[in-house]
């Protein structure tokens, strides 16, 4: 498991780049690999400009059914998502996004848990697993 | 103008916008802008973000895109 600060705009790239190693490695399509470097790549983005920064976690993971699958983890300690279905709809941009960045992560994943507190930060968890 | 984005692996939303805002700055001035090259994966995945690049035109490769701008002149 890797663990990397998001403080800077060079973080994301390098968020980007170990995803896309541990993606690689684990056998994921080139698709998959560019989704979820895409959905990383969002993500890290949301917890430097809206969480004002914090860290992200790069796991390998297993299902039961003996799937691997690339996992990570994004925590900030920032403001927190005071309506998270409002968040995670189409076009709704807090600032002068567009609008698609976390709603648009969520459908390049596997799987997708946000949970967020008003105050005290938010913490996006996702997987994609290998076919 | 033609952007070639053949080396490029990921477009997230970030550097959609700027795509689409170098598009609609330049027509301001008369000119067309055609993003071209990019990769299947890079398409597929801009896609399913929901990202729709307006304000450029998109073709399959440098050749085409001269194409659409000659075309054009």
């Amino acid at each position: 498991m890797a663990e990397l600060p998001i403080q800077s705009g060079d973080d994301v790239v390098r968020v980007r780049q170990q995803v896309r190693n541990a993606a690689a490695d684990n056998g994921l399509s080139l698709v998959d690999q560019t989704k979820l470097v895409t959905a990383a790549s969002e993500l890290a983005r949301n917890t430097l400009v809206h969480g004002g920064g914090g860290v992200a976690r790069v796991e390998v993971v297993k299902s039961a059914a003996g799937r691997v699958g690339v996992k990570l983890q994004f925590t900030d300690e920032g403001p927190g998502i005071p309506d998270v279905d409002l968040a995670l709809t189409d076009g709704w941009s807090s600032g002068n996004g567009l609008g698609l960045g976390l709603s648009g992560a969520r459908r390049l994943v596997d799987e997708f848990e946000l949970t967020s507190k008003p105050g005290t930060g938010t913490s996006v968890m996702v997987v994609k697993w290998s076919r | 103008m033609i952007i070639d984005i053949t080396a490029v692996e990921i477009v997230d939303s970030f550097i959609g916008r700027m795509l689409s805002t170098v598009g609609s700055v330049s027509r301001l001035f008369g000119a067309e802008t055609v993003i071209v090259g990019m990769r299947p994966a890079v398409a597929i995945t801009l896609t399913e973000l929901g990202l729709t690049l307006s304000g450029v035109r998109t073709a399959l490769n440098a050749e085409k895109g001269l194409e659409i701008l000659n075309g054009k002149a």
